[in-house]
């Protein structure tokens, strides 16, 4: 920080908004006797093209290192200042805008305090100014290579639209098959197009392209060792028949999609041939099973309510059933869960086709006996007409099975330090952003490895990732401003809590003969993988840590400014 | 002016720069009157707050506030859960020494909540005003 | 590492309430990362003691400062003229850089700030569970890396005492007992045998009934060699 500080404070009437409100005359008399204020000026208009060219002069002139605005706070103004200063020759980030606007002006009418008011506001906002620094911007070496986790459908198409973006790919798969459940569905909604073709013709591009590795038989074990790098630069170690080996990707798409377990128990029934799963069904009928014995019931919900893909599948058979076996269908619903593209068709299709559509509140028995199924349930709608137990008989009895993430997805999320969701499948970073990130930068979902999902979801969410990869790792030296916290490594005892405490992962903890600490080490926070939050900046126990812009100087400055009544 | 019912308290009110910061715009764009004497200082998410900016303040003030995302919609996951941490900490610190902890609080908004900014200040300052001007304010 | 617990603010208000100018100095070493006692902590206490002696109506004017840390003089050095300013120092570090403080600058007391409670590991951020107690002959060779001085409540030797029930001590439910950790750990490694040989006597004179001890080592002393 120079000793030599010299600040500019331009005064804006803002068309006297402001002045009609505050008398400037006396305040700026005040704010010129402030020791570090080199030039005091006023306007009615400072963000007309005009005066900031006259402003780009003062500053010259002047030799001032760095600049108050006094009038309003909005980003395109701070965006046209912030301009006038790197036209200057100074670094952007020496600009401090009081917002007399908003929090002197619009919000009251004038009274005697307006002008003190504001004049602390100044005054606050000169000693921030006093304090502070320059930021300047790095390029970080990056690696372009994309590490994809699973070969399903959602890794694959992940593999092919990375690919396709001019990155190399590194596709790893536990089994020793590509393909995942892809094989063992029978139909897709919304397309003729046959499970096994697709399967095919996804293989066939991913094994051909010359920018893609297959690894098959191969797990990921351990990133970085016991501290994780970040985005541009993870070490990836893979381990295949009890070999490791690293390998230096920039992102890790997951793409391990989800399991199915059927548990006929939770609906009081055992194994049976006639007591089948969905995704059981789904494989019966892509080997070819024909349906000789034709009464069929289904149940959904009951317990299963928080993905729609267990509705929308139930529908989607029903309709076939009826369609290709001329089937007797019955569907015992606690709800119809159809909020999706086309899925309100298919199930009024379904409904027009002849399958019975029955509501049941909780409570459902189903017995078999001797190859017949008998569901008994109590009707909310026949309730008050025709009380009572309905029973219904069938040959079949076909049930939701539970949905799960992957074998494995426990591991792999604290391999890569991610938390898991409400659902224990993998959580997404936030409602509002792109639903395919994870908590840390560099780490991305497809999928059902987040929230089962379907097969034309997956292709979308494949290139949404593809390109925010690209977005991100956009050249072999990202340009990336250095906003992120910097540590004093004087003060940094290594103790961990920035570490433990970053929601995104983003910290290291680095060695080297640069750090003047008796630990030769110090936490370092990664330009792209830290969201600027400043969580560690306030948990650190050694004040170690300055968050750009928001430096505990230019807080306390401002805290320091303000005036005490007795 | 120090007592009485001509108090008006000093408010320092911390405001992350996702929710708070831009409810105090949206209130000002809908012209809403709230109290004179309170200073809004940006911070770029709630979990900055440090109980050394809530005690720096009230050395000040006569009450201090930190305004964050709603609970379980921050934008970095955990800061509003780290901001309410540490109010609970400085509410500790102030019990203490015997100065009364309601002069710091987190209130929850949205950035388009400008009616909810003006009414949790307003609010605020109205408890300020009757716990009166705080007694560990350090005037040198 | 050595885990402290800042004093409670009334003992410290006490310690304070005749003076006028106070030196609060945090340390860079232990304090820091148990965060009892750091640059943030010093910052926190040192604006807790103003305001509160402003309540009084006594105002109490408080300078702080943070050092590497409070056991080695040289630290201490570089903030004598510090010292000469105030009337008292109020030391956040352990008990032994109190103490040093104490030493380095004798017209003034430095009180303690804080109260050194025992050499643990850090579970998670918060918590902080007591794992030795330099008893001066590690026995950990014979145990399996379990302290039975430190981490059972009675410091017994050779297997558990009547009132270990299952695997927790009866001093505490949220206490393992030690010998219930030791024998699963030895049975772990394939040792448990080990725990045939009966470990004799400690000798204590080791460990704090020998008195204050000292540690000198001749080859390592400055003079040594000429």
């Amino acid at each position: 920080m120079d000793d030599n500080i010299r600040v500019g404070v331009f005064f804006c009437g803002c068309g006297g908004s402001i002045t009609g409100k505050v008398d400037y005359e006396p305040i700026i008399a005040e704010i010129k006797k402030l020791p570090q204020v080199e030039y005091v000026r006023d306007s009615q208009n400072l963000c007309a093209h005009l005066e900031r060219e006259l402003i780009i002069k003062e500053i010259g002139q002047n030799r001032l290192n760095r600049m108050v605005i006094v009038g309003c706070g909005g980003s395109p103004e701070e965006g046209i200042f912030k301009d006038a200063l790197t036209k200057a020759g100074l670094n952007s980030h020496l600009l401090s805008m009081v917002n007399l606007l908003d929090e002197c002006c619009a919000v009251r009418k004038k009274t005697s305090l307006s002008s003190a008011k504001a004049l602390e506001m100044i005054r606050m906002g000169v000693a921030r100014a006093a304090n502070l620094e320059e930021v300047s911007f790095g390029e970080i070496p990056v690696n372009r290579t994309i590490l994809v986790i699973g070969s399903g459908l959602a890794g694959m198409e992940t593999a092919l639209a990375t690919a396709a973006r001019g990155f190399k790919v590194i596709l790893v798969e536990k089994e020793d098959k590509l393909g995942g459940r892809l094989a063992r569905i029978n139909s897709i909604i919304g397309t003729d197009r046959k499970p096994v073709e697709l399967l095919d013709e996804k293989v066939q591009a991913v094994t051909s392209n010359p920018a893609i590795v297959i690894m098959t038989g191969t797990k990921l074990v351990d990133i970085n060792g016991d501290v994780n790098g970040g985005i541009g630069n993870f070490t990836a170690w893979l381990a295949k028949d009890g070999t490791e080996t690293p390998v230096a990707v920039g992102a890790v798409v997951i793409a391990t999609g989800v399991q199915t377990i059927f548990c006929p128990v939770k609906y009081g029934l055992g194994i049976a041939d006639n007591i089948i799963g969905q995704m059981k069904l789904e494989r019966l009928l892509a080997d070819g099973k024909r349906f000789t014995r034709k009464r069929i019931s289904m149940v959904i919900g009951k317990g299963t309510e928080a993905f729609n893909l267990p509705f929308v599948l139930a529908i989607k058979n029903a309709l076939l059933l009826r369609r290709k076996f001329d089937a007797a269908v019955n569907v015992f619903y606690t709800n119809i869960k159809v909020g999706g593209d086309n899925w309100e068709k298919i199930y009024t299709e379904a409904r027009d086709s002849g399958a019975n559509f029955f509501k049941f509140d909780d409570s459902i028995e189903i017995t078999a006996n001797n190859g017949e199924i008998t569901v008994s349930y109590d009707d909310p709608f026949l309730r008050g007409k025709i009380p009572g137990y309905y029973k219904i008989t069938s040959d079949y009895i076909i049930l939701p099975e539970e949905l799960v993430p992957a074998e494995g997805t426990k591991e792999l999320a604290k391999i890569l330090r991610l938390e898991p969701g409400p659902t224990s499948f993998f959580s997404i970073d936030n409602a509002h952003i792109l639903p395919h990130m994870t908590s840390r930068d560099g780490i991305y979902l497809v999928g059902s490895c987040q929230s089962p999902g379907f097969v034309n979801e997956i292709e979308t969410a494949a290139r949404a990732v593809a390109d925010e990869i690209a977005c991100q790792l956009n050249a072999d030296r990202v340009s990336v401003e250095l906003t992120q916290p910097y540590v004093d490594a004087a003060k940094c005892v290594v103790c961990l809590t920035c570490y433990r405490c970053c929601p995104h992962g983003a910290i290291t903890i680095e060695h080297g003969e640069q750090f003047n600490n008796l630990y030769q080490s110090a936490a370092q926070m990664n330009p792209l993988a830290c969201r600027r939050c400043g969580i560690c900046a306030a948990e650190c126990p050694g004040k170690a840590i300055q968050l750009p812009d928001y430096t505990d100087n230019q807080i306390l400055a401002r805290l320091e400014a303000m005036e005490v009544q007795p | 002016m120090s007592t009485g019912a001509n108090f008006q308290p000093k408010i320092v009110v911390f405001a992350c720069e996702n929710s708070g910061w831009l409810a105090a715009g949206h209130a000002a764009e809908l012209s809403l009157s709230y109290p004179e004497k309170v200073n809004l200082i940006k911070l770029p998410c709630s979990g900055k707050i440090d109980v050394l900016y809530f005690m720096k303040a009230l050395e000040k003030a006569d009450g201090t506030m930190i305004l964050a995302c709603q609970k379980e919609n921050c934008k970095f996951l955990q800061g509003n859960i780290r901001a309410a941490q540490r109010v609970i900490q400085t509410r500790h610190t102030l019990k203490e020494i015997g100065i009364e902890e309601d002069r710091v609080g987190i209130f929850y908004l949205a950035a388009n909540m400008g009616h909810k900014f003006a009414e949790v200040v307003q609010n605020f300052y109205d408890k300020i005003r009757e716990l009166g001007p705080n007694p560990g304010k350090v005037i040198k | 590492m050595i885990i402290a617990e800042r004093k409670p603010i009334d003992e410290i208000l006490g310690f304070l309430v005749k003076y006028r100018k106070v030196l609060v100095l945090g340390c860079g070493g232990c304090v820091t990362v148990c965060l009892a006692g750091g640059e943030k902590e010093a910052g926190i206490l040192g604006s807790q003691l103003a305001m509160a002696s402003r309540k009084e109506g006594r105002p109490l004017e408080v300078v702080q400062k943070t050092v590497e840390r409070q056991c080695d003089f040289e630290y201490l050095a570089g903030i004598r003229h510090l010292v000469k300013e105030v009337d008292a120092v109020l030391s956040l570090a352990c008990g032994i850089g109190i103490q040093t403080c104490n030493e380095a600058f004798r017209d003034k007391m430095t009180w303690p700030g804080v109260n050194t409670r025992f050499l643990g590991v850090n579970l998670n951020v918060g918590e902080w569970a007591e794992r030795c107690q330099a008893c001066g002959q590690c026995v950990l060779d014979r145990t399996g890396g379990i302290c039975p001085v430190a981490r059972c409540s009675k410091s017994i030797f050779n297997g558990p005492c009547g009132g270990s029930q299952g695997g927790k001590c009866e001093v505490s439910p949220d206490t393992d007992c030690a010998w219930a950790l030791i024998y699963d750990r030895l049975t772990q490694l394939g040792e448990v045998d080990s725990l045939r040989d009966i470990m004799g006597i400690k000798d204590w004179s080791h460990s704090r009934d020998g008195g204050p001890r000292k540690l000198v080592r001749e080859d390592l002393e400055l003079e040594s060699g000429k």
